[in-house]
């Protein structure tokens, strides 16, 4: 500052007289507004702010608040009040001192006082009103509000707060009220919806609820879920299913039904196990967008994955009946197709896939059906060579610019080379995978596939760093617990020189992807008698577990994971373990005593761990002779 | 009358006036012409008189001629053009040349009017008239006086002028003038004239070469002309100058004929002979000469230099006919001076005292000598045969060049310090003289003590060294110096100085404390137990705070609206969060100051270090910026009216709250754990310390001392004994400290304690003092062996306590962080079922929310149980970072809020979350791995480790060894030698064998070590000596003892391995509570500079500059010096610089 002052009078030097003038009247201007300044009260409160003694006063009262000392914290808000009357930080905070003490009555004339003096303010009237209905007041405290919003009636905000503060006190039916209120003078009709389905459940006032539902439901598409699911809590909370459906029936059958409100509609009678009312209100809901038949595939999509597989597949193939031709068509039929597994027919999955791929070479929807088609020869057929030939079928024609679709190919095709034992070609196909920009998820899955490559070809380094590098790159994606879970095998068996222990479980894994279950027992085996200590021999035990499951042989399940309990101590294992057994013996049928034990045994014998409260649950249900589910 | 009449009656006066006018202009015009040159020929006559004195004839015929000039041009040019007659048609016609506008008309008119009406053919009257009318009517406005051409008459006005100017012109003539204007009146006088007579002194002369020659000339006679010397040096051309005035010192002018004037010329320093004369006018002297002749003078001198022999200069000649002489006093000076001539004497004569004849070597050559005592001056006075001496002889210094004193510093340590361990004291003196030093010794006092000691480190006689730095090891324990005392000492110098007397110099004096191990223990001890307390109050605070953020998130879950009351809560909240936060930081300062304080002590183990710079780093990141960042977020939200945000922001700021507190908690943990394992070091040491202190006096007392040391023995073995006490109760207190961080290391400290108790160790140093006491030196001895032996016990099983503990603690550390890896699997692997269940659908039914809520819940919580259940442990632990939790907290933050999503909106609403939440914990189990993994054991670990491991590995065998031998021993003495025993014995000698290989192999491969150096190598000469012992005397208490000091080297080892290798640089102590008030003090600055120059001096003076720059040198640096003294505003607190 000193320089640029300088140079100023250097150059104040060489200008004109005139100039020189003017500058010294700046300067003289500058001085003047400084030393005037300087000498304000301002500036001097400014630089006395820490020793303001009524600054002192509000944070020694601020604090005694903070740790209890209400009658501290009263006593200095007062002290600063007799000095200060206008002091506003202190009133608040004297009000707030009040009311944390309990203090209303004196809150109320504190209040009182404070309306008389400034008859509009309105935060004094929505504190008056939360003190009265602290002291029980009720309806003093809803007529001291209405005047709160009187002072800003245009306000949304206003509603909305006064609203929160009457279903905190319990006041739903004024709350109610005041969303109402606030909806008529705002003029917006899905203002307030999702509180008042809350204040309306709670009144037990379920018609008002449900068409709040649908308020919210027409209002935001995206809350029909949102919207479904409130009314299965009403159905919970003892809304009766009956007026329900009729209320619902009143939707559904009305002539100015949105396909929003249809789609509610819909929903709600799926809830209420009432499919073809479902379907009407959705086929409806068809019409009227005049989409394509989008609406009906929702609906068998809502019917998938509430589980009604035969159900589901019926509403794609509708799809593809009323729609035929149509894009929504093809991906109706893949979808249908893709449930067949689900139902025990994997071959005829694949042979309704290849004939969408075959009816729609140049479509999507083509490429679709001959990736699912791919994945079932893969996962339920275990045909990798079969699922090879499909996997080339996508390279073929338009299909192989569909990127995803390739790469997902790409995936599968890996997954088959390890079923054959062509551990370098699946390791140079997911190098060659991830050269490709791929989505994040793509990548993550063809990074752990090197890493698993390189695990069973023995290359422990190798495969620990390419693990890691998934990890780290996506630690969200899915494999990422099972890479984690291989490389701490892998690095303790390392490091403990367990290299015999880790060799036998990469050929226990080698034996079970080409599906030679026998080897794989046996190397499993090997391990868990020869190197029962080893990091190997847990992850190698529940392996074993999972391919019995697999194999349908409960018994010997049951018996591997008994083996892990008997011979492990990490937490972990032992509550996967039991929890396999007590799921076992608990579907088994007869057996509830086991499972009981087995659950109680998670809850007792470990500490609270991840499964201890789907234990405790399992345990309940069973003890109440309830059957498990989920 | 008529008009015509009128006009030429008119045009008649007008000529004739014009006439009139002519007339008179050509008289002045003639007048002019006359007088100018007659005047100019007068002006020349005067000036040529006045010059020349003109002949009479000469004179009047100049003056005739001009006389008749003038009369005849007056005549002519002035009186004639008056007389001449007026014609008014000749004065027409010039009127008409000068105004030719009128044409003739006006000589017409003035002609014809006379002829007007006359003439028979006719002059018309009318005509005429008409004519006249016509010129009167034209001449009207003409001045017929105007004349245009009067160019002639202003030349002969300006040759007047000239003449004028020359006639005042004459006045230079000055007094000339007045002669020649007297002949002017007196034409026809006759001048006369007078003879001139110079007479010339000093005529012929003689003088001395260089001396002025003055010359006078007195002038009587009439001249014209002032007095000119000419003179001639010879073998030069001759020259001349003017004399002066012998009275005004003027120039001479022409003098006065009648009167008689001097003149005067000076010659100066004349050298070669000249000649010379006088001359005025047409008058000269007779030439006169004079004759030069020399003094003698030194032509040659030559010094030769002799220096004192101790300086070790060389001796030298100096011919360079300079008689200045600097050098070192004591050097003897040969002096040899040639003169210009062959000399009658020659003298040395001196400022002051007497003078000093020189012997002659030739005619003109004499020598002599003199010795340099002092700085002084002196001239050389010769005489010629002629008798003439060297006039004014040339003055000659002799700068006595004095031997500096020397200069001694203590390098190292160069600072107050402590007595090391081993009382082996390390130190480095620097010591410099310009000529040599000779002698190099501390001496030392301890306060208290009358008694001085003197530590020789050099002693390097006559031809010492200029420079000189001496590395030496001082056994402190020489200097009887015990605890809680302090010891002064200083460097002291002499030099070799045989001339003037050797010169002492002292070094500044430092302070060597021995502070008792219970003092250090105490003051260590004791910040840190401030420290455990201020902690546990922040961290109850932090507690409540916590709680108090809770409230408002639960407030705000209920009702997120945030009116000005939750406002102002909030803000309360804050605010006391900040201040903490700032306490926090405050704490951070004082932790790091302890560490300096404990880093400065060598009692201090590395690993302690560590650990308490490590705990400051966790203070220092307790006080994150997300914390700050937070408090603003939640602000910047209530600003805005952002229930919303504020209620993000609280959530948040609540998983920050319990990172916070686990840090803090943490913190305060590792303190007390710090706290304890220091403690327990440090007994360990007092033990080890008392030990051998015990020993020493074992050892004496075996020497059969006399009485009055048997008292001052006596003396010490009752320090001892309070010191053991201080010990016994300082243990109790450690155990009891230790109790709380760790029982398992407690007990085993609290069996040691009480074998301590059992051995009667305190008794019997009881009684060793009595029998010191009584001077019985034989009887006290072997009390003072056993006593230092329990106390070596001591030492032994509390170092193995240390390393049990740190060991088991790694162990737990890294096991606890397996289990929460291990759980955080099975948490991770249930998350990716829930993210799988939520993702992709469109619907799910209510059955299966309710299962995903209930396990999403689950999930958090058991987060939340892990993390405790690490916590617990690492708590007390370095390994785990606590931004661990931090992540935890997340994890559990984003489980919660999915479990809300989908509670409330169906799968839908909560994927982003569970994956989020996946993506958290799998995170988390990657930086927990890669913790476990730098901490592991096969994670590399320095070589310096593995030999801790392995030295303590051998340290377990020798214990076990031990014990073995001590029970042998027993078994000998109750059953005497056997065939079983004497296998035992074998066995035991084997093992002895098998730890001494492992010794040697360490000491082979490890023992260069810096931090461990001679350590092993000392174990191994230990080990082979017990062997001997063995060998020679079997289980003897001999050999028990010896084996005991094995395991004591081994030990210490491993003590110095965590100790010496800590690189941090320590900062200088203050010492102020040792300082002394010195009474030449100087700031340190100042002294350390100033000695620093006297340094600089030192060496400038050994570096062979020419003598005459030396002195020169030293006034630069002298100067230097003064300036620096003078710049120093306030003295320093100690420092003596010598002399």
């Amino acid at each position: 500052m000193t320089s640029a002052f300088l140079g100023m009078s250097a150059r104040g030097k060489r200008g004109s007289g005139r100039s020189r003038r003017g500058l010294a009247v700046v300067l003289a201007i500058t001085i003047v507004v400084t030393t005037v300044l300087a000498s304000t009260p301002l500036a001097a409160r400014r630089t006395s702010a820490e020793i303001d003694p009524t600054e002192l006063d509000l944070n020694a009262a601020r604090q005694a608040l903070v740790l209890g000392d209400t009658d501290e914290a009263i006593r200095l808000y007062q002290s600063i009040l007799e000095r200060e009357p206008e002091n506003t930080a202190a009133f608040w905070g004297l009000v707030r001192a009040y009311s944390t003490a309990g203090m209303d009555r004196e809150l109320l004339v504190l209040l009182e006082q404070r309306l008389a003096e400034r008859p509009h303010d309105r935060r004094a009237m929505v504190e008056m009103g939360s003190a009265y209905a602290r002291l029980g007041e009720f309806g003093l405290a809803h007529e001291i509000w209405l005047l709160a919003i009187a002072e800003a009636p245009d306000d949304p905000d206003s509603y909305y707060e006064i609203g929160a503060l009457e279903l905190r006190h319990r006041m739903y039916e004024d709350a109610a009220g005041i969303y109402l209120k606030g909806r008529m003078v705002i003029g917006h009709p899905g203002l307030y919806g999702q509180e008042l389905v809350q204040a309306y459940t709670v009144l037990g006032e379920y018609e008002k609820a449900v068409a709040e539902c649908l308020v919210v439901a027409e209002e935001r598409g995206g809350l029909v879920q949102w919207a479904t699911n409130r009314i299965e809590l009403m159905l919970d909370a003892g809304a009766p299913r009956r007026d329900v459906r009729r209320w619902v029936d009143d939707i559904a059958e009305s002539p100015d039904a949105s396909p929003a409100g249809l789609a509610f509609a819909g929903s709600v009678f799926l809830v209420l196990e009432e499919p073809d009312r479902a379907l009407e209100a959705f086929l409806r809901a068809d019409e009227l967008t005049g989409e394509g038949g989008r609406e009906l595939v929702r609906f068998a999509t809502i019917l998938r994955d509430g589980g009604d597989l035969e159900e589901a597949r019926e509403a794609f193939l509708m799809v593809a009946e009323r729609h035929p031709e149509s894009e929504t068509a093809a991906a109706a039929r893949v979808e249908a197709a893709r449930i067949l597994p689900a139902l025990g027919d994997p071959r005829g999955a694949v042979a309704e896939l290849k004939a969408v791929a075959n009816e729609f070479p140049a479509w999507r929807e083509g490429g679709e059906a001959l990736l699912a088609a791919a994945r079932i020869e893969v996962v339920n057929l275990r045909a990798p060579e079969a699922a090879l030939g499909t996997i080339e079928e996508l390279s073929i024609g338009t299909r192989a610019r569909l990127h995803q679709i390739r790469h997902a190919g790409a995936l599968l095709e890996i997954d088959a080379y390890l079923m054959l034992g062509r551990l370098d070609d699946a390791y140079a196909r997911a190098a060659l995978l991830l050269e490709e920009r791929t989505k994040d998820e793509v990548r993550a899955q063809a990074m752990f596939q090197l890493g698993y490559v390189s695990f069973l070809k023995l290359d422990a380094r190798k495969a620990i760093e390419e693990l890691r590098a998934m990890v780290e790159g996506d630690p969200g994606s899915r494999f990422v617990n099972e890479a984690l879970r291989l490389m701490l095998v892998i690095a303790e068996s390392e490091e403990g020189g367990e290299q015999e222990s880790l060799e036998l479980f990469a050929a226990a894994h080698s034996a079970k992807l080409s599906g030679d279950t026998i080897t794989a027992r046996d190397r499993i085996n090997e391990i868990a008698s020869g190197h029962a200590g080893s990091p190997a021999a847990p992850e190698a035990l529940m392996l074993l577990g999972a391919m019995e499951e697999e194999a349908g042989d409960p018994e010997g399940a049951l018996e591997v994971y008994a083996r892990v309990v008997e011979s492990e101590e990490a937490i972990r294992v032992l509550a996967v373990a039991r929890m396999r057994r007590g799921d076992i013996l608990a579907e088994e049928g007869g057996r509830n005593d086991d499972a009981i034990a087995e659950y109680a045994a998670i809850l007792e014998d470990l500490p609270p761990n991840f499964l201890s409260g789907e234990a405790r649950r399992k345990l309940d249900r069973l003890r109440r002779g309830g059957e498990l589910e989920g | 009358m008529t008009q015509a009449e009128r006009g030429h009656h008119e045009l008649m006066r007008r000529i004739a006036s014009a006439g009139r006018r002519w007339r008179r202009r050509a008289a002045a015009h003639g007048l002019l012409r006359v007088l100018t040159p007659a005047i100019a020929a007068v002006v020349l006559y005067l000036a040529l008189d006045a010059l020349f004195v003109l002949p009479r004839g000469v004179r009047i015929v100049w003056l005739t001629g001009t006389a008749m000039f003038l009369l005849a041009g007056l005549a002519v040019l002035v009186v004639r053009p008056l007389m001449r007659k007026l014609d008014p048609v000749g004065i027409a016609a010039r009127i008409e040349a000068e105004h030719p506008e009128l044409g003739e008309r006006l000589e017409a008119s003035a002609e014809l009017w006379e002829k007007r009406g006359r003439g028979k053919h006719g002059y018309s009257v009318e005509l005429i008239d008409a004519l006249i009318e016509k010129t009167v009517a034209d001449a009207a406005g003409i001045d017929f006086g105007a004349v245009r051409g009067t160019a002639r008459a202003r030349r002969w006005a300006l040759a007047l002028g000239i003449v004028v100017v020359g006639a005042l012109g004459l006045a230079g003539l000055g007094s000339r003038l007045g002669p020649a204007l007297g002949r002017l009146a007196r034409p026809f006088a006759v001048v006369e004239t007078q003879a001139v007579t110079i007479t010339v002194e000093p005529g012929d002369t003689t003088l001395l070469s260089g001396d002025d020659l003055i010359i006078t000339a007195t002038v009587t006679g009439p001249s014209g002309d002032g007095a000119v010397l000419t003179y001639e040096y010879e073998g030069e051309i001759p020259r001349e100058r003017a004399m002066t005035s012998d009275v005004t010192g003027e120039r001479t002018a022409v003098p006065d004929p009648s009167s008689e004037s001097a003149h005067r010329a000076t010659l100066g320093d004349v050298r070669t002979d000249l000649r010379y004369s006088v001359s005025v006018g047409e008058t000269e002297s007779p030439t006169y000469t004079a004759t030069v002749i020399e003094r003698p003078f030194v032509t040659g001198l030559r010094l030769d230099y002799e220096f004192p022999a101790y300086s070790g200069l060389l001796a030298r000649t100096v011919d360079e006919n300079n008689g200045d002489v600097t050098a070192l006093t004591g050097t003897r000076i040969g002096l040899t001076l040639t003169a210009s001539k062959p000399l009658e004497s020659a003298r040395l004569v001196f400022e002051s005292g007497e003078p000093l004849p020189l012997e002659r070597e030739g005619a003109s050559v004499f020598r002599g000598g003199m010795l340099v005592v002092e700085s002084a001056t002196y001239s050389i006075e010769i005489t010629d045969t002629d008798g003439l001496s060297n006039g004014d002889p040339a003055t000659y210094s002799i700068v006595a060049v004095r031997d500096e004193y020397p200069l001694v510093r203590i390098v190292e340590p160069g600072e107050d310090r402590e007595v090391p361990r081993d009382m082996s004291f390390p130190l480095v003196i620097s010591a410099l003289d310009d000529y040599g030093v000779s002698d190099l010794t501390i001496r030392y006092s301890i306060e208290g003590l009358a008694t001085e000691g003197v530590l020789p480190l050099a002693n390097l006689g006559r031809r010492g060294e200029r420079e000189l730095v001496k590395e030496a090891v001082w056994d402190l324990s020489e200097t009887g110096i015990l605890p809680g005392a302090v010891l002064v000492y200083f460097a002291e110098v002499t030099d070799n100085d045989r001339v003037s007397g050797p010169k002492i110099s002292r070094s500044e004096s430092y302070l060597i404390r021995f502070p008792s191990m219970a003092e250090l223990y105490s003051e260590v001890s004791g910040d840190q137990d401030e420290m455990v307390d201020d902690l546990e109050e922040l961290v109850d605070e932090q507690e409540d705070l916590r709680e108090e953020f809770e409230e408002i998130q639960e407030e705000l879950r209920s009702d997120p609206s945030v009116d000005w009351q939750k406002e102002e809560e909030i803000e309360a909240a804050l605010e006391r969060q900040e201040e903490l936060a700032e306490e926090v930081g405050e704490m951070a300062d004082k932790m790091s100051e302890l560490t300096d304080k404990m880093s400065e002590s060598d009692r201090v183990t590395l690993e302690t270090l560590e650990k308490t710079e490590e705990i400051t780093k966790l203070l220092d990141e307790v006080a994150t910026e997300e914390m700050r960042e937070l408090i603003e977020q939640i602000r910047e939200a209530m600003e805005q009216i952002s229930p919303e945000q504020v209620s993000q922001a609280m959530e948040q700021m609540e998983i920050t709250q319990d990172d916070y507190l686990r840090r803090l908690e943490q913190t305060l943990n590792l303190l007390k754990r710090v706290k304890a394992e220091q403690d327990l070091a440090d007994i360990a040491n007092r033990a080890e310390d008392l030990a051998e202190r015990q020993e020493r006096l074992a050892e004496e007392a075996g020497q059969s001392p006399g009485g009055q040391q048997c008292e001052r023995m006596s003396e010490e073995q009752a320090e001892l004994s309070k010191e053991a006490e201080q010990l016994r109760e300082d243990l109790e207190k450690a155990i009891e400290e230790m109790s709380q961080v760790d029982r398992q290391t407690a007990e085993q400290m609290q069996e040691a304690a009480e074998e301590m108790d059992m051995s009667g160790m305190l008794e019997k140093m009881e009684q060793a003092r009595s029998s010191f006491m009584e001077k019985k030196p034989g009887e006290a001895g072997p009390m003072c062996q056993s006593a230092s032996n329990d106390l070596l016990t001591l030492f032994t099983s509390l170092s193995s306590c240390q390393g049990g503990m740190a060991c088991s603690l790694e162990q737990r550390d890294r096991e606890a962080t397996l289990r929460a890896i291990d759980e955080l699997l099975g948490v991770s692997s249930e998350q990716e079922k829930v993210v799988d269940a939520v993702e992709d659908r469109a619907r799910i039914p209510r059955s299966e929310i309710v299962e995903l809520v209930a396990k999403e819940t689950d999930l958090a919580e058991s987060m939340s149980a892990i993390a405790e259940r690490m916590f617990v442990v690492s708590k007390e632990s370095f390994v785990i970072d606590p931004s661990v939790y931090r992540a935890f907290g997340i994890v559990e933050m984003f489980m919660i809020r999915a479990a809300a999503q989908i509670a409330d909106g169906g799968a839908s609403a909560g994927r982003r979350e569970a994956r989020e939440a996946l993506g958290r914990v799998n995170g988390l189990i990657v930086s927990l791995l890669t913790a476990n993994q730098s901490n592991s054991p096969s994670s590399g670990g320095s070589s310096m480790q593995q030999l801790m491991q392995q030295l303590q590995q051998m340290a377990e065998q020798q214990s076990q060894l031990n014990d073995s031998t001590e029970e042998l021993r027993q078994r000998l003495e109750e059953m005497g030698m056997n065939p079983q025993l004497q296998r035992q014995l074998a066995e035991m000698k084997g093992q002895q064998q098998r730890i001494l290989e492992e010794a040697r192999r360490l000491a082979e491969e490890f023992g260069n070590r810096d931090e461990i150096l001679g350590r092993l190598d000392d174990t191994v000469e230990q080990i082979e000596n017990t062997l001997a012992e063995m060998e020679r005397t079997g289980a003897s208490q001999e050999t028990i003892d010896r084996q005991r000091r094995i395991l004591s080297r081994l030990l210490d080892a491993q003590r110095s391995l965590r100790r010496r290798d800590y690189t941090r640089e320590r900062r200088s102590r203050s010492g102020d509570a040792y300082a002394r008030t010195a009474p030449r003090a100087l700031g340190d600055d100042v002294t350390r500079a100033t000695q620093e120059l006297r340094e600089d001096l030192l060496r400038a003076m050994q570096r062979d500059y020419p003598s005459e720059y030396r002195e020169l040198i030293r006034a630069y640096f002298e100067g230097l010096s003064a300036d620096m003294l003078s710049d120093e505003p306030a003295p320093g607190r100690r420092g003596e610089v010598a002399p």
